[in-house]
């Protein structure tokens, strides 16, 4: 099965600013992969090269096996939603649908009807004068009734309030059971993720920290706490991840696929946005490296 | 594609299409009746053999709407390219709705091309249909005021260059602002300067201009053009001296041809010689200064002195080469313009 996102390398420079240095992953088909990271860890670029709005300085992408945004029809088998969905402002929801109709060949007239009167909306209402959520829902439509086989959302949650992310992420499941399509969605509100994604890719500075299908995630790392002791004196087939201490106590949080043996320990499950927490400090920031070099304990 | 172009022009076209279905109407209404007064007068001045009164009253019909139409001529040209032009992409790079627009199952190129034809081609039809109308209604005027030069940039097929370059401009400073109202403005600025310039510097050498001599009159108070057609537009007059040097510009010697004289000096020209046998008779009783004959007397020292006046024009002869080389500069201009959008669009987005 060819992946649903490649990349070798991928790099983007804005004049000598590198917004993504080599970046590799591998994004798997038919799953709803989510991405997350902190800010300018490169995970609009990332997704900008994904769908050709950007091209890259460096390495090499392939999105279902073919070059992004070379051809219309390449184009046509991948959904963007834009972070802050941006909409033409003068023009009704009922003419983004013609836009959506004329612009895409495999348009999916009766889906696009369909999901818009679920919505309550005013057809004719200007799109500039709809809500957060609204807009949102309105572009989810737009990019999903081109009946892609990738469906990338960026940061689509981040302006809406609880609630409209709640329905955006109730609409987006029911996309996802109805038509099997790929998803990448990107956002740094782990909660939201676990609710819809199987797959999680947590980048930091371009590298990927750590991916995989979020259950094996879940189920292959634990939080033990019991007296204190050196990190390094543990089984090989456990691999720290992230250890704080106190005095007398040491609290670990490993990587192992092996069950904990050693009575010492507490053994706790870790939640998802406690492990993606993890990772994301344990990537080498440029201040925790400048200090290191400066023979500094961060 | 043509959809969305359509959608989002449609008003701007239907009121540049509105404002010249006005025009059209109001032109039609005076036009005919132009003509008619143009025949009357020229039919009529021949029998009273006083022509140039007659053509020079006749000028006088509908100045306001004359002046009008060559204001709107050309300004309409940079109109197009600061509204239809310069939005066509900054505006969607401003709102983000490039993200939108380019994620479609249309290439960018596609977008692009689509779009800047669509439009550019209704920007040059706008100008087109205006000058066309503007043209047919000025044909008597024309004819009376011989002189094609001095209105070449309000007839006929030149204002379509402008237009397309004019657009084609608007196009590049909004992908160079990435904002609209700067866009807007820098075309503004950018078209007049590129449009005077041509004026200027390039009109007037687009063919090698030829040369005439003839006798300098000026202190006579006339301008001799010799036996020009006075439908050639001269480029420039200058002064030159029996060596064949030249000594001054567009009627201006030295300081100004200031004539000194005396009852036995003779008439000096500063700047250019003196003749000691031409006398210039003083003014009677207490008046000081030269007396009633002095420029025909100084006149006659400039004849003496070899002085003459040689004038560079473009015969009125090449005024359609001239047509068709300004509006291949600017088609030339607007297509390299065009150009550089697509090379953007393509390689440089966002």
């Amino acid at each position: 099965m060819t992946a649903a996102v490649e990349t070798t390398g991928l790099g983007k420079r804005y004049g000598s600013r590198w917004a993504l240095s080599g970046c590799t992953l591998a994004v798997p088909t038919g799953r709803v992969v989510g991405l997350v990271g902190p800010n300018g860890a490169g995970k609009t670029t990332l997704l900008s090269l994904v769908v050709g709005l950007l091209s890259p300085t460096s390495g090499s992408i392939t999105v279902l096996g073919a070059e992004p945004a070379a051809t219309g029809r390449q184009m046509g088998r991948i959904g963007f939603v834009a972070q802050d969905t941006p909409l033409y402002s003068n023009l009704s929801v009922a003419d983004h649908l013609r836009l959506g109709a004329h612009l895409n060949p495999g348009w999916d007239n009766d889906l696009a009807q369909g999901r818009l009167e679920q919505l309550d909306l005013d057809l004719g209402q200007p799109a500039g004068s709809l809500s957060g959520g609204q807009k949102a829902q309105v572009a989810l439509t737009l990019a999903t009734a081109k009946r892609p086989e990738l469906l990338i959302l960026d940061e689509p949650l981040a302006s809406l309030d609880p609630l409209a992310r709640r329905e955006f992420l109730q609409v987006l499941m029911e996309i996802v059971a109805e038509s099997q399509v790929s998803v990448v969605l990107s956002s740094h509100l782990v909660a939201d993720l676990e609710r819809v994604c199987d797959y999680l890719i947590v980048l930091v500075s371009s590298r990927v920290q750590v991916d995989g299908e979020i259950e094996r995630l879940l189920a292959s790392h634990r939080r033990l706490i019991g007296p204190r002791r050196d990190p390094s004196t543990l089984p090989k087939n456990q691999q720290v991840i992230e250890a704080s201490e106190t005095d007398r106590q040491s609290t670990l949080l490993v990587r192992t696929e092996e069950p904990i043996l050693d009575p010492a320990w507490t053994v706790e499950q870790v939640g998802l946005e406690d492990l993606v927490l993890a990772y994301m400090r344990q990537a080498p920031s440029a201040k925790r490296v400048r200090l290191a070099t400066l023979g500094v304990q961060p | 594609m043509t959809w969305l172009t359509w959608r989002q022009y449609r008003t701007q076209i239907l009121v540049a299409l509105g404002a010249l279905a006005a025009l059209a109407i109001i032109l039609a209404l005076t036009g005919p009746n132009l003509a008619h007064l143009y025949d009357v007068a020229v039919t009529t001045c021949k029998v009273h053999n006083d022509c140039s009164t007659a053509k020079a009253a006749f000028l006088q019909n509908d100045t306001d709407l004359q002046t009008a139409l060559g204001v709107l001529v050309i300004v309409v040209p940079g109109i197009v390219g600061v509204f239809w032009g310069a939005p066509l992409i900054a505006r969607e790079l401003e709102a983000g709705t490039y993200r939108l627009a380019w994620t479609q199952s249309v290439t960018r190129t596609r977008w692009l091309a689509l779009r800047a034809g669509l439009i550019g081609l209704a920007s040059m039809a706008v100008a087109g249909l205006l000058s066309l109308m503007v043209t047919w209604w000025s044909v008597p005027f024309d004819r009376v005021a011989m002189n094609p030069f001095g209105s070449f940039d309000e007839r006929d097929i030149v204002p379509v260059a402008y237009a397309a370059f004019a657009f084609a401009l608007g196009a590049t400073m909004g992908l160079l602002t990435r904002r609209t109202l700067p866009a807007m403005a820098t075309t503004a600025v950018a078209f007049a300067g590129t449009r005077l310039a041509v004026f200027l510097w390039v009109r007037p050498n687009l063919n090698a201009p030829l040369h005439l001599t003839v006798p300098d009159t000026l202190l006579l108070g006339r301008v001799s053009t010799g036996t020009l057609d006075p439908r050639d537009w001269i480029t420039s007059t200058q002064t030159i001296n029996a060596a064949g040097r030249v000594i001054g510009e567009n009627g201006v010697v030295g300081n100004g041809l200031q004539v000194g004289f005396g009852i036995t000096r003779g008439v000096t020209i500063s700047g250019v010689g003196s003749c000691p046998n031409v006398v210039i008779p003083p003014l009677t009783g207490h008046l000081r200064g030269p007396g009633p004959a002095g420029p025909l007397l100084a006149q006659r020292c400039l004849d003496h002195l070899g002085v003459r006046d040689l004038l560079t024009y473009q015969p009125a002869g090449r005024y359609w080469t001239f047509q068709w080389c300004e509006l291949a500069i600017f088609i030339v201009l607007a297509l390299l313009l065009v150009g550089i959008c697509f090379w953007w669009v393509r390689r440089r987005p966002a």
